[in-house]
């Protein structure tokens, strides 16, 4: 029986994962090795709907990472896993409403998980118009109507 | 796996982003943004410059540049002898790779990015690669500065200086009213980068009537906007340089004579401060033996390489030498032949 790793969410609920599961979170990672993950991880900034959802990614990508463990042949030069099935399992994994996937997000860049800030931050951005962004990220245009054409203009090569 | 237990019911700080908030009430940390930037494909960053001036601006100089640093490329350089075309194509090498750049080149062609129309010039090295940007001699007889992590190129300001016979000129070429020809003068142009102030400059030298008559000018890239050159005050006793050069640790190395001796020397220009001075060549070479030499960034240390007849020979400065001109202890390391 491998070790026991406890989570612990911003509800205080418990949530028991395996020790490799939990080693694809940097900072945990970093605290097991240190030794200090007795008595369960306070992520106090993690809600429980969040951590579940982290949890299953993460164990996911260690199984995944076994799977191709076991036949090395398919990775490409770059020594990334061209994986289609973990691919289109990511795809559905992030259709989630707006606040959460906000939350996956933060708690990756909390947790340190590359993968998964890697394909929250790509999802959120993805096939959004700048006025859509400006609604969700609460920005306020600084620019005058000139000053935005004029940047438009620059890259324009970005909007075909 | 996972237990539903309540206990342990600490009050613990709540979490800023609950489940409950609607989507436009998200507040993104500063460096939470710049964080997503970094990931993001370069087309959507430059869709996303439209966003506000603060994320155009950090697109430019942290998304952009931490992109570059960590996602090194190399730069491949083709030379196409029957069409007299050359052209540099960039790949990203894998990321495990090691991010110092190692340029070996020679050859003296003018580059141009991608798909643009080359200028060719003989015995000239027209380009160099440094921290991300490269500059180059364009066709359009300006410098310019390209990024090949977006694509973006940036001509520099044309260089306009007096003759004495009061003839304007762009540095490149001369009026000459006897011949009733404009003169090509071309000299080398230099890129640099000083990591303290983080800031790119561009030196070059432009050749007068004589070699004492020359001026040195210098310009601090600063992307897009408009900027200018300014004239800098020489106060060694250097001549303009007679080859490459190249940028390691804030010093623009050279390849340059002095104007009281016919000795080779190696030039030195601090980037930061705008200075020059110089150090004795570090290997025995002769002046009709400088097209066979070239300095190059070995691994983040000033390499020279020479071709000779038979063989090649790559020279490495163990110790960058603080300005100690003796100081020089160099390894010989001949680490391929040519035959």
């Amino acid at each position: 029986m491998s070790k026991k790793i406890i989570f612990e969410s911003s509800e205080g609920e418990s949530f028991e994962v395996d020790e490799a599961v939990a080693l694809e979170c940097q900072t945990i990672k970093n605290m097991i090795e240190d030794d200090c993950t007795d008595g369960g991880i306070p992520l106090a900034n993690v809600n429980s709907a969040t951590l579940t959802k982290v949890i299953d990614y993460c164990k996911k990508h260690v199984e995944a990472a076994a799977a191709a463990e076991a036949n090395a042949g398919d990775k490409d030069i770059y020594g990334a896993n061209k994986d289609i099935e973990l691919k289109t399992w990511d795809e559905e994994f992030v259709k989630v409403d707006q606040p959460l996937l906000f939350d996956l997000m933060l708690a990756a860049n909390f947790l340190i998980i590359p993968g998964l800030l890697d394909l929250t931050c790509k999802t959120m951005m993805r096939g959004k118009t700048v006025l859509q962004i400006r609604e969700i990220f609460h920005i306020k245009k600084d620019y005058t109507d000139a000053e935005e054409a004029e940047v438009r203009k620059e890259n324009a090569w970005a909007f075909e | 796996m996972k237990k539903r237990g309540k206990e342990n019911q600490k009050s613990l700080r709540k979490g800023h982003q609950g489940g409950e908030k609607l989507p436009q009430s998200i507040n993104v940390p500063y460096d939470l943004a710049v964080e997503i930037l970094s990931r993001l494909p370069v087309k959507t960053l430059a869709r996303l410059r439209c966003v506000s001036k603060l994320w155009s601006s950090s697109i430019i100089t942290e998304a952009i540049k931490t992109r570059a640093l960590t996602q090194p490329r190399q730069l491949v350089v083709c030379y196409h002898r029957s069409i007299q075309s050359s052209y540099i194509s960039s790949y990203t090498y894998p990321l495990n790779a090691n991010t110092t750049f190692v340029a070996a080149d020679r050859g003296g062609l003018a580059m141009s990015p991608p798909c643009r129309t080359l200028y060719q010039r003989r015995s000239t090295f027209d380009y160099a690669y440094v921290r991300g940007l490269i500059f180059y001699y364009s066709d359009s007889k300006q410098f310019a500065i390209y990024n090949p992590t977006t694509s973006q190129n940036v001509l520099l300001p044309r260089t306009v200086g007096y003759h004495k016979e009061n003839k304007s000129f762009d540095g490149f070429s001369r009026y000459d009213p006897v011949a009733n020809v404009a003169e090509s003068k071309y000299y080398h142009g230099f890129f640099g980068y000083d990591p303290v102030k983080d800031q790119y400059k561009v030196l070059r030298f432009i050749k007068g009537a004589t070699i004492c008559d020359y001026s040195c000018m210098v310009i601090t890239f600063r992307g897009p906007n408009k900027q200018e050159w300014r004239k800098i005050e020489i106060q060694e006793d250097i001549s303009p340089p007679r080859g490459n050069g190249v940028c390691i640790n804030g010093i623009i190395y050279y390849l340059g004579g002095t104007l009281t001796s016919s000795v080779l020397v190696l030039g030195r220009f601090d980037v930061r401060f705008e200075r020059f001075d110089h150090i004795q060549m570090p290997i025995d070479v002769e002046m009709n033996q400088l097209e066979e030499l070239s300095l190059v960034n070995y691994q983040g240390k000033l390499g020279c390489t020479f071709y000779s007849k038979d063989r090649a020979e790559v020279w490495v400065m163990k110790d960058h030498g603080s300005g100690n001109m003796n100081g020089l202890r160099l390894l010989l390391t001949c680490l391929f032949l040519i035959c």
